[in-house]
């Protein structure tokens, strides 16, 4: 065995990360290299000295209440953190600029995120007395698509696979994601598709299809959801949302197009 | 399953891993303010994707939603593991809290100092399996990385701290010192 290779594995050796026959070889390289045995010496002091260190952190006085309050949707206050979350600064200068944009209406945000149910328009009737649990969740929801919407206009990374062949973007995410979005091309009705990409939200991982509605961009969310959830609309930070759930599939549309002609996109997919 | 059900079996799952949660959202953003933003926000989408968690470690799930967040935030491009970025990697501010300075020995304080200035690529990877106790594979899930990558970012962050402690390492002088005490009876 050569430095180069005792040196790879030598972390995962002084872990018991690797197997009885590198061991082997390993130790053979290590009874003859004083140089590697250095370097596992040092690993194994640095790995003694994080250990020991006490580098955990407690949890601050009051924060598991504040975290339960939040979980208890009965609470009628969203006390969900309204600021935009950056936790990088420097690393994003456009997400900041951004931020500082969206941070005019902040004030507004709590209105929005409160206010949803009152905003949408249902065209399914739902006569049930809407929960208050639903708010805060379809908000957080929300806030997530309005998100990832604008990181993918900000970010070079609009779609992973960009195609305007169904056939193409379908099979894509086939070993991706463990579900098999619907996916067609409404060219003929002014929508195209423009394709597809992996996106990330309500914890897990989810189907992003792009469409075109001239130079607008329309961002399609999609995945597993049990149940139906009635069309609702809802227009946040400037731009417009539709969400619904059918057929075992969730959906989130957003665009800064006009609501009518999202509204009409939206009508195509759940056609 | 109704709220309280529901609130019950995630408080048994997932939410009893809190302080976990936090230190490792602290070592993330490094400052209480943010870490507590990113916890909460991570625990209100875990409760609400609740229904569809099929596992039974809480703790990975809730870490793997928390790096996703973390990383989200901060830019939708995770740096390469192959690039050691001076950039990134000499951006940490050591803590300069003086309750948590005198809390901890001088060496304790290079240590820490150290893992601070390291990418957050690599502060994850030692703060998952030093201060968690999770194995290689249990990383590489959480992380959506190779074993390999995993393997290389624990052995150069550990190389990287041993480098900021200088020779003191080498000479064996701090992790001997306290064996050397005792064994001198002093």
């Amino acid at each position: 065995m050569q430095c180069r290779d005792s040196k790879k594995i030598l972390g995962a050796y002084v872990d018991n990360e690797i197997d009885v026959m590198q061991s082997a070889a390993l130790e053979e390289h290590l009874a003859v290299c004083e140089d590697c045995r250095a370097f596992m010496d040092d690993q194994r002091t640095v790995k003694n000295l994080v250990q020991q260190g006490n580098f955990r952190f407690s949890v601050p006085s009051g924060f598991y209440e504040q975290i339960r309050k939040s979980l208890d949707t009965r609470s009628k206050e969203d006390t969900r953190p309204k600021k935009k979350l950056q936790f990088w600064p420097g690393a994003a200068d456009s997400l900041w600029r951004i931020t500082a944009a969206v941070a005019t209406a902040a004030t507004l945000v709590l209105a929005v995120a409160l206010g949803v149910l009152l905003h949408r328009e249902s065209v399914a009737t739902h006569t049930n007395a809407p929960n208050e649990a639903v708010p805060a969740q379809i908000a957080t929801a929300q806030n997530e698509v309005v998100d990832n919407h604008i990181r993918s206009l900000l970010a070079d990374h609009l779609a992973d696979v960009a195609s305007t062949d169904q056939h193409t973007v379908k099979p894509w995410f086939n070993g991706k994601l463990n579900f098999s979005p619907k996916v067609a091309d409404f060219s003929d009705q002014g929508f195209p598709l423009i394709g597809g990409r992996l996106d990330y939200m309500e914890a897990q991982r989810v189907a992003a299809l792009i469409y075109k509605r001239r130079q607008h961009v329309i961002n399609v969310f999609t995945y597993p959801h049990g149940g139906s959830v009635p069309l609702a609309t809802n227009e946040q930070r400037g731009f417009h949302t539709v969400h619904w759930a059918d057929s075992g599939m969730e959906y989130w549309v957003i665009s800064d197009v006009n609501a009518a002609e999202l509204r009409q996109f939206a009508d195509l997919l759940r056609q | 399953m109704d709220h309280q059900e529901k609130l019950q079996s995630f408080e048994k799952i997932v939410l009893r891993h809190l302080e976990s949660a936090f230190t490792l959202a602290r070592w993330y953003v490094r400052n209480d303010e943010d870490a507590k933003d990113l916890v909460q926000e991570s625990l209100l989408r875990a409760f609400r994707a609740f229904d569809r968690f099929e596992g039974s470690d809480g703790r990975s799930w809730l870490f793997t939603i928390i790096r996703n967040l973390y990383f989200s935030s901060a830019t939708r491009k995770i740096p390469d593991s192959a690039v050691f970025d001076e950039q990134i990697h000499g951006s940490g501010e050591s803590s300069d809290d003086p309750e948590v300075l005198l809390l901890r020995s001088s060496e304790m304080q290079l240590v820490w100092a150290a893992i601070e200035k390291l990418g957050p690529e690599f502060r994850e990877v030692l703060v998952l399996r030093e201060l968690e106790g999770l194995s290689y594979k249990e990383i590489a899930g959480i992380t959506e990385s190779p074993l390999g990558t995993v393997m290389s970012r624990l052995s150069r962050a550990r190389e990287h701290i041993r480098q900021c402690l200088g020779t003191e390492v080498r000479k064996g002088r701090i992790w001997h010192k306290e064996g050397r005490n005792a064994v001198s009876g002093q």
